[in-house]
């Protein structure tokens, strides 16, 4: 670590814990952060604040006006153009010694292995079952962690998951969530604050800190700011991790 | 005996209310427990707890005192407990 590097991270280089050695590993580590929008946009600027080694951003289309009340890596003058490039602009101008690769599309069937097979670790933050489901088996299938984060209005809920040792996603939700849609009511401070809990995860299981929420689900209510935690088992006849032996 | 049943996400917005108070028996199984708290909401509530053959979606995620309720199966319930239905929800 250089000095500047010292100098940057110096206020959580002193956290019990975590250190030198703590920080090597984040500037040794490399995230998959999808979508970038309400949640996945405040995960990667707090990894990039955190000194993150290298980010990959899917997200696909362009920054709407509607983005503006939540996605705080999107500016107004940024209105019609790649949100991708909006995130990688802003987040270079925080942390210009990390690495930073953009895709311009949402995760799919064709992208998800290469993506994963990119990074150490996956936050997931996608709207759509479709993607998150698809994340969760990858990550299992290549053995990388995964922190997945949703809200809704002023609810918010987060869970790890570390393939062979903890419930996956389809362990928690074994059949489709039908009932799902794609908009729903909520605020900025709603999706930030999940999204730095995430970010918060990520940061502890790179660098071996504190307890992660492996098979436990954190949810809360900001609405009456009541928080509680929700033992999830893994499911023997799991699909994506029943097969996956516990390292 | 009474007990607390509480509702997230989507299933609290159909119901229009965060909880409701249900008077039931310590015998009661899961999927008849959840039909009588469907039967006092509206038929959007009922289509998220339910699908199309009346069966338990398994994406609906039953909490009893803080542990999740697997296999459908309720034990030891008892007054003033609290059974939570969690909606699924997603990121954006």
């Amino acid at each position: 670590m250089n000095e500047k590097e010292k100098s940057v991270y110096e206020w959580q280089l002193t956290v019990p814990g975590f250190g030198e050695q703590g920080q090597e590993k984040l500037k040794g580590a490399s995230v998959l952060v999808s979508r970038i929008g309400g949640l996945g946009g405040l995960v990667a600027y707090e990894l990039a604040a955190a000194g993150i080694g290298k980010l990959v951003l899917a997200h696909g289309g362009n920054v709407k006006p509607s983005d503006l009340n939540r996605q705080l890596l999107m500016t107004d003058n940024w209105l019609g153009k790649p949100r991708v490039e909006s995130a990688e602009r802003r987040l270079y101008e925080l942390n210009p010694r990390m690495e930073i690769e953009t895709v311009n599309a949402n995760i799919n069937e064709e992208n998800v292995a290469e993506l994963v097979s990119k990074v150490d670790l996956v936050v997931d933050c996608a709207p759509l079952f479709e993607e998150r489901f698809l994340m969760n088996r990858e990550a299992v299938n290549q053995n990388k962690p995964l922190v997945d984060c949703a809200m809704y209005e002023l609810e918010a809920q987060i869970m790890s998951v570390l393939p062979g040792r903890s419930a996956c996603l389809s362990c928690l939700y074994p059949d489709w969530p039908k009932a799902w849609k794609r908009e729903f009511p909520v605020f900025g401070a709603v999706s930030g604050t999940v999204a730095c809990l995430g970010a918060m995860e990520a940061i502890k299981i790179i660098a071996g800190l504190g307890e992660p929420l492996a098979g436990q689900l954190l949810s809360m209510d900001l609405r009456d700011m009541t928080f509680y935690k929700t033992k999830i088992s893994r499911r023997d006849d799991c699909p994506v991790c029943s097969k996956t032996q516990t390292n | 005996m009474k007990i607390k049943i509480k509702y997230t996400a989507q299933l609290k917005k159909e119901a229009g209310v965060p909880e409701v108070w249900k008077e039931t028996t310590e015998e009661v199984g899961l999927e008849d427990l959840l039909k009588e708290v469907a039967a006092g909401h509206n038929e959007a509530f009922a289509n998220i707890l339910f699908d199309e053959h009346g069966s338990r979606r398994q994406s609906i995620v039953i909490v009893h005192n803080n542990e999740q309720v697997l296999a459908g199966r309720l034990t030891g319930l008892k007054e003033n407990d609290e059974i939570l239905i969690m909606s699924p929800i997603a990121g954006g």
